[in-house]
């Protein structure tokens, strides 16, 4: 942390969570930690660069079992546990009888449960670990000790998600630290409640780096299994000399680490004319608006690389290509449609695309109604909703300067919205506020109120994909703000605003939610120098 | 906070004024009126198809038949509005959309009206 930095009154730099907490740097007494909301699941690019739900553990409950379900037997905690507090439980079953996860699985697909266990009676026991179908079966052995077992299979969609049963001891068996996440290789365990109000710490694409904490809209993943191209959701369609496109389901490693991206052959056949296609597609009703459409994908053979490849998104006729490379891409293209029924996908089709055979690895495809493309939503059956993420911290005057302060913020600016929508900003009674939003006309505005009078209105305007640190300073009759080691604007006149609230994007309403990435943010209590302003700014 | 999530269908007449229950009004920072949701996450999905459009080389040959009826999906952060359970309907879980993440949640719902049915009854494990 700079020496600026370490004479602030709170500092957010993105680097620990838990469920509904990111904590704050400074202070370290909890009196600074923000409050997050977002009641869905999200991904993220996690340090190894990989695409990864949020939170990966999908397992409901799993410090206190409180959702969990037997099969008979009972359940009580308190026990010694591997780390030797008292938070392990234990299951002593009845014959046939067993615990498990609650509710039945909605969401199939490959899966790895990870779980301490431990034989009560202090001998060596089997037990079966799965989700209770004769086909998810992996018997192991428990010793008097702890171990971390892990087991991989496919879940069901009538099964629950994690069954521990079959237990060969009539005393029972200790249970510390279920977890169950997507693919085949156990996470680092992560404790869950509700596995809602989790925050994203998010890298840079291909991981490294520092993670910044990702905020976003509201947004929905417009197509159905967004994974998986076998689908009959998913049109195959020829026309011409061509033939229609061949999935080849799981073939390669996909961007989520997993074995789990499809190899799709596009074959126009000997025709090189616009009536001569393979086409893979989904249709939808459409209103009138932007939408965004975005795709992993790679060239599957050295043959490919460099062969086009035609997609469509909801628009009114135009095609858009992808030149494939031997990396996995994120494609992105924005479009209007003008309502009605329309169609989303992939061509390989004379005229437009090169190479009459064209073979590229896809995974994660996503149709959204928006501007700018946000983080993946993976679907299978439906389409899917990640709600949008809230971050802020009420009731700290004592962190906010009263009467004199710098706001800071560090971020990657994503995109504009369609209305004014907050970045970060500090807020009192009605009408009392600092900070900084996008309005309307795509600008970033500063504004000091005190009251209603607005001080220090500035305008500027940023560029998508960006990075910005932002700081304003405020004493009576002493403004100044600050962009990127530069000074934009400075006011002296003017009173200040009493604030006790700070919020990164607005949190009021779904719907005002900025999308943007957060490197880190700062609140002082004393008015810097405009040459500290300048440091600090400086990227 | 308990959420709640489930699925509805209104004609345009009701949702029209049923939506007023669970909106606010809001002053954006130009100023503005933005009016949106309170304590809830909404997706209209709008006119469902009944039978899909049929599309040939690109074109769409017979036009979708759609629902009457305006589908919407609403997560609740709050105890649900007694005024939206007429409405409520309960398709086979997931139906066509989800909260992501959240389908434990609207199997609690679709479990509570239908405790018999095989999404909600869990098998003994087999060996």
């Amino acid at each position: 942390m700079s020496n600026l930095l370490s004479q602030a009154s709170l500092v957010m730099i993105p680097s620990g969570y838990k469920e509904d907490v990111v904590y704050s740097q400074i202070p370290t007494n909890g009196n600074g930690d923000l409050s997050f909301t977002r009641a869905s699941n999200g991904t993220r690019i996690n340090s190894a660069g990989l695409v990864e739900v949020c939170p990966w553990n999908l397992l409901l409950n799993t410090n206190t079992l409180s959702s969990w379900d037997l099969e008979g037997g009972a359940l009580t905690s308190g026990f010694t546990a591997p780390d030797s507090t008292s938070t392990a439980y234990k299951y002593v079953q009845v014959p046939g009888g067993g615990l498990y996860s609650g509710s039945a699985s909605v969401t199939s697909g490959n899966k790895t449960a990870s779980v301490w266990l431990k034989s009560v009676s202090g001998t060596s026991i089997t037990c079966i670990i799965g989700d209770g179908d004769a086909s998810n079966t992996t018997v192991v052995t428990v010793t008097g000790d702890w171990q971390l077992f892990t087991a991989t299979y496919t879940t069901a969609t009538s099964r629950p998600s994690l069954y521990i049963y079959a237990i060969s001891n009539a005393s029972g068996i200790y249970v510390w630290h279920p977890q169950l996440n997507i693919g085949s290789t156990a996470k680092p365990y992560f404790p869950t409640t509700d596995r809602l109000n989790v925050p994203r710490l998010t890298y840079q694409n291909g991981g490294g780096g520092c993670p910044s904490l990702l905020l976003e809209k509201q947004s929905t993943n417009l197509v159905t299994y967004s994974e998986d191209f076998s689908q009959a959701n998913w049109v195959k369609a020829s026309a011409g000399t061509g033939s229609v496109p061949v999935v080849t389901t799981n073939y390669a490693t996909s961007p989520d680490g997993t074995q789990n991206a499809d190899l799709v052959v596009f074959d126009r056949g000997a025709g090189n004319t616009s009536s001569d296609f393979s086409w893979l597609y989904q249709t939808f009703v459409t209103a009138s608006a932007t939408y965004t459409m975005t795709c992993y994908v790679k060239a599957a053979t050295s043959g490919d690389i460099g062969k086009n490849l035609s997609w469509r998104n909801f628009g009114t006729g135009g095609m858009w290509s992808v030149n494939l490379t031997n990396e996995w891409q994120r494609i992105v293209v924005q479009e209007t449609a003008a309502g009605g029924v329309a169609e989303v996908g992939f061509y390989n089709r004379g005229t437009y695309s090169t190479g009459n055979s064209v073979s590229v690895l896809m995974w994660g495809f996503q149709a959204e109604q928006s501007s700018y493309s946000t983080s993946y939503i993976q679907t299978t059956s439906s389409s899917a909703t990640r709600v949008a993420d809230a971050c802020s911290k009420t009731g700290i005057s004592s962190l906010i300067g009263q009467t004199e302060g710098v706001l800071f913020c560090d971020f990657e600016f994503v995109g504009y919205g369609s209305v004014a929508q907050w970045i970060a900003f500090l807020i009192g009674a009605a009408g009392d506020y600092i900070g900084f939003y996008t309005n309307s006309s795509n600008k970033i505005v500063m504004e000091v109120s005190s009251g209603g009078p607005v001080f220090l209105d500035v305008s500027i305007t940023l560029n998508v994909g960006t990075r910005y640190k932002m700081a304003v300073a405020y004493k009576a009759n002493d403004f100044a703000f600050y962009v990127n080691g530069s000074q934009i604007s400075i006011d002296a006149s003017g009173s200040v605003p009493s604030c006790s609230e700070f919020n990164f994007n607005y949190n009021t309403t779904a719907a005002n939610i900025a999308t943007n990435k957060y490197n880190q943010a700062a609140l002082f209590k004393t008015r810097l120098t405009n040459s500290e302003l300048a440091s600090l700014t400086t990227i | 906070m308990t959420k709640t999530f489930l699925k509805f269908e209104f004609t345009p007449t009701e949702w029209a004024t049923l939506r007023k229950l669970i909106e606010q009004t809001t002053t954006n920072p130009e100023g503005g009126e933005t009016t949106t949701y309170k304590d809830c996450a909404v997706v209209e999905l709008g006119f469902l198809p009944i039978t899909p459009a049929v599309i040939k080389d690109m074109e769409v040959v017979t036009p979708a038949v759609l629902s009457e009826k305006w589908a919407v999906d609403i997560l609740f952060y709050t105890e649900p509005p007694a005024e939206f359970t007429p409405f409520e309907v309960y398709p086979n879980p997931m139906g066509i959309h989800t909260f992501s993440g959240d389908d434990n949640l609207y199997l609690q719902a679709y479990c509570k009206k239908f405790p018999d049915s095989p999404y909600c009854v869990i098998p003994e494990p087999v060996i």
